[in-house]
């Protein structure tokens, strides 16, 4: 009886755990994401890869993409309640891409008419609050908040960014919060020394109450 | 016929319980120490960034300051009693319920190590884990009695997992730069990415060629995973007739399996940022082994 039990149990688990790991598309479901360039460097490799045009395999994309999310949600269903209570549901979609045009996140104040940086992404000289934002945690909400989908909560952040600098320094009228989004360079560019310019996106501006 | 309520010495499931505990209460010190908890766990109304999801830390209130310190502190404590095999089982439950209560807090906040550690942690809590390397099993040595063993099935479980997690990311790459037949450059862009990389790796360029064979090796290594738990379970039937079997135990596939992987985890934390992600799946690597066999490495291991 104990041998049944454990094997139960044991291929119960086994079975949550595979059909919880079935790729499943989370945000790359938002077309408002296919927008990036980065996507649109993706779809246009592969269509001259299979010999299609881009829009043709985007619809089609995304056609299969709700069906196998669909499919997905359908095999989940014995499986639900069990993955939320054990904690044990999955997510693996670690590094899916090159992604070609990354975004880095730049916080600067506002005193008189200047602006002064005061944190830019992994860059010592400007480092307020360097060690909160190295965290993998913090590190991991910056990288979604640069894409369409995050925008709302890289908004909320700015306001508590925005709150925390007013209080440590008086001299200051507003704060601005932005991504620089530019091309990574080839290794041929990186080789000669070259690097495509960025321009700001998502920029937010919070001004002294 | 698989035994299932076999027992085996606990020693490779000790293994993956001192990786597990010394790791997640490492990764909790790091979000006390350096504050980031109070922007990412805290609601906006406390000082957080964003508003927050709903975790198990509802039970208890929700994630106010107090609670949030509370809970972190009971996962310290309790990743500290579960690496040391202290009071191993009551550990392992509030290791567990601190990270489910944690974790999904902040939408984003997080990475792939958040369902590693859950995942593991629960299997683990039936396994047996405190029955080697702890000092709850110093302590039935002293009372004079025999050593706790640990279920096999449990093992099974993680090596499982473990299979899981690499197939289930190989099969997320379908980015042209990654599959052999596109541009192999999903590498280099990730080295070059700020958010990922530990330091600024530019000077990779003349050596662009290396990073699209690391490329390719990473997919092909994460597609052929599943044959590590074949060969783990051809190692442990090698007994059995089969033509399959006896071409598997020619060599110990798990061996140049894992080495690679070990590789690749050591070459992720030189240059990328990516959390507790490495640490915890090297844990896991000891479940690709039976208690038996790393019992008998190590005693051939220790000078007489």
């Amino acid at each position: 009886m104990r041998r049944h039990l454990i094997a139960v149990l044991a291929i119960f688990h086994a079975a949550a755990v595979c059909a919880s790991s079935i790729p499943s598309a989370g945000q790359g479901m938002s077309r408002g994401n296919w927008s990036d360039p980065t996507v649109q460097g993706e779809f246009e490799s592969w269509s001259r890869l299979l010999g299609v045009q881009s829009e043709a395999l985007q619809d089609w994309t995304y056609e299969a993409a709700v069906a196998v999310s669909t499919a997905r949600r359908a095999l989940l269903v014995p499986f639900d309640d069990y993955l939320d209570a054990t904690g044990t549901r999955q997510g693996w979609n670690m590094f899916v891409g090159a992604h070609r045009f990354p975004t880095r996140a730049e916080i600067a104040v506002r005193e008189g008419y200047t602006w002064t940086t005061v944190f830019r992404e992994r860059d010592a000289e400007a480092s307020w609050q360097a060690a909160r934002f190295d965290t993998e945690r913090m590190r991991a909400s910056i990288f979604a908040w640069g894409w369409p989908s995050g925008v709302k909560h890289w908004t909320s952040a700015c306001k508590t960014f925005a709150a925390a600098l007013f209080e440590e320094r008086s001299g200051i009228d507003a704060v601005r919060c932005q991504f620089i989004k530019a091309r990574t360079p080839t290794a041929a560019e990186a080789r000669a020394g070259t690097a495509p310019e960025g321009e700001a996106v998502f920029v937010r501006v919070v001004t002294r109450p | 016929m698989i035994p299932w309520d076999r027992r085996e010495p606990a020693h490779a499931v000790a293994l993956v319980r001192v990786a597990f505990g010394l790791a997640i209460a490492g990764h909790l010190g790091r979000m006390w120490a350096t504050g980031a908890w109070r922007w990412i766990w805290q609601g906006t109304a406390d000082g957080g960034l964003v508003s927050l999801l709903h975790t198990p830390i509802g039970w208890i209130g929700g994630p106010t300051p107090g609670n949030v310190e509370a809970v972190m502190a009971l996962g310290i404590a309790s990743g500290l009693c579960f690496a040391l095999g202290l009071l191993t089982p009551l550990a392992n439950l509030a290791l567990a319920w601190s990270w489910a209560a944690l974790t999904g807090l902040g939408p984003n906040a997080g990475g792939s190590y958040d369902y590693l550690g859950g995942a593991v942690l629960w299997v683990l809590l039936f396994s047996g884990c405190g029955g080697a390397w702890s000092i709850d099993a110093a302590i039935r040595v002293r009372l004079g009695r025999p050593p706790a063993e640990a279920y096999a099935a449990a093992r099974w479980l993680l090596c499982w997992q473990l299979v899981v997690m690499y197939d289930s990311t190989a099969w997320h790459k379908l980015s042209s730069g990654w599959v052999p037949w596109g541009s192999l450059d999903v590498l280099w862009y990730v080295l070059q990415q700020p958010t990922w990389h530990r330091f600024e790796m530019s000077w990779l360029a003349p050596l662009y060629p290396l990073t699209q064979l690391g490329t390719l090796m990473t997919w092909c290594f994460e597609h052929s995973s599943p044959l590590l738990v074949l060969a783990a379970w051809f190692r442990h039937t090698r007994a059995r007739a089969g033509w399959l079997r006896a071409q598997f135990n020619r060599v110990d596939f798990r061996l140049p399996f894992l080495a690679f992987g070990l590789v690749l985890h050591v070459l992720i934390e030189v240059t990328l940022e990516v959390g507790s992600f490495s640490l915890f799946t090297l844990g896991l690597y000891a479940a690709c082994f039976s208690g038996e066999e790393l019992r008998r490495a190590l005693t051939r291991r220790r000078p007489a």
